[in-house]
């Protein structure tokens, strides 16, 4: 499989025009993500949501490489949500996303956001 | 640790606001599957059957970058597209929010590329700073080559030093430091400012040469303002 290098896509025919590229993620979308993320975040400069389309893009793969790993550890050919959730449990930088994982995981029951927090331990 | 204080303020954070974007209601596209209890299909609030979208990145984007890692036969089910995307929300807003802090500490208004290296070099996600550092000045050498022409112009005029590194992003004063082209002109966009810049974005002549009065225009090798003329 061609595997794209790290920094390929992003100066193809004539370099970036500061916009989307064929590869990039939509600036305001990020945007968008970036001002919910707190009532307080006032101004973001340009160039933040470009930095962030191609951390994001080294952040699924990262996330991806890690989870396709369990995949195979099971060897099976189709990545499921539980191997993300493996990935997760398993990298210590992807503690942020413990909650998110087991949430999603969890239907079970009515669960009330504050009872989450205390979720965590468990998971 | 660090990180741990950080990720229960990030957490009790989120948990504080009516809408996260994230909520568990939204990613139960199925409420009535054999997994879920039917009487919590019907909540006080409907759940949301569809996923509202523009708090993600795009799924089709999110999954042909994963596709770049994955061998050709690899399939992805549904459910493992859906929270990776989600996490990527969750990691913008993760990120941001450390980033935003620091503004705050700092008093600044605006969010800077440079505050969300930063941001993530202290999250645990400093293998990112590098390659980024190297995308950044390069789309800054991309966007902006002749007002960054214009910064060396005058970086030597004022005979400032290009960028005495205070050392907070090692990593990136590394890469820069193979772009000698870039060099004089990234520390003139602000790159190693911290908080010099208030709130201008890249391109702005963050260093310490204060004087703005000058044109710039000196008799030397070329003009940057020719195209004005």
């Amino acid at each position: 499989m061609r595997q794209a290098g790290k920094y390929s896509g992003f100066m193809m025919s004539g370099g970036i025009s500061g916009r989307t590229g064929p590869h990039s993620l939509p600036l305001a979308r990020i945007k968008k993500i970036m001002k919910k993320s707190g009532e307080d975040v006032k101004m973001i400069s340009g160039e933040a949501p470009i930095v962030f389309s191609k951390a994001c893009e080294l952040f699924i793969e990262e996330l991806t490489r890690r989870s396709w790993a369990t995949t195979m550890q099971g060897k099976r050919r189709t990545l499921h949500k539980d191997d993300v959730a493996s990935a997760v449990v398993a990298t210590d930088i992807f503690d942020f996303l413990v909650s998110l994982v087991s949430e999603t995981a969890s239907h079970s029951e009515d669960v009330t956001e504050p009872e989450e927090m205390e979720k965590l331990g468990s998971s | 640790m660090d990180r741990v204080s950080v990720l229960d303020r990030f957490r009790s954070n989120r948990n504080e606001k009516s809408t996260t974007a994230l909520e568990p209601e939204q990613t139960n596209n199925n409420p009535d599957t054999v997994n879920n209890n039917p009487e919590a299909a019907s909540p006080r609030v409907p759940p949301c059957m569809v996923r509202e979208q523009d708090q993600y990145m795009p799924i089709a984007n999110v999954i042909r970058i994963m596709r770049r890692i994955l061998p050709p036969h690899a399939k992805i089910s549904d459910d493992a597209k859906e929270t990776v995307q989600e996490c990527v929300s969750e990691y913008i807003s993760f990120i941001t929010g450390e980033a935003n802090e620091r503004c705050q500490r700092e008093q600044r208004k605006t969010v800077t590329a440079e505050d969300v290296l930063w941001a993530m070099g202290k999250l645990g996600f400093d293998n990112y700073v590098e390659p980024l550092s190297v995308f950044l000045s390069k789309y800054r050498e991309s966007e902006g080559s002749e007002r960054n022409s214009l910064f060396v112009k005058r970086e030597r005029e004022y005979a400032v030093p290009p960028a005495v590194v205070p050392g907070q992003y090692g990593p990136a004063a590394y890469a820069l430091a193979h772009h000698p082209g870039m060099y004089e002109a990234a520390a003139m966009s602000g790159y190693y400012r911290d908080g010099g810049a208030a709130g201008s974005t890249g391109g702005a002549a963050g260093s310490s040469s204060s004087s703005q009065g000058q044109s710039g225009v000196v008799g030397g090798e070329f003009d940057p303002f020719a195209q004005f003329k």
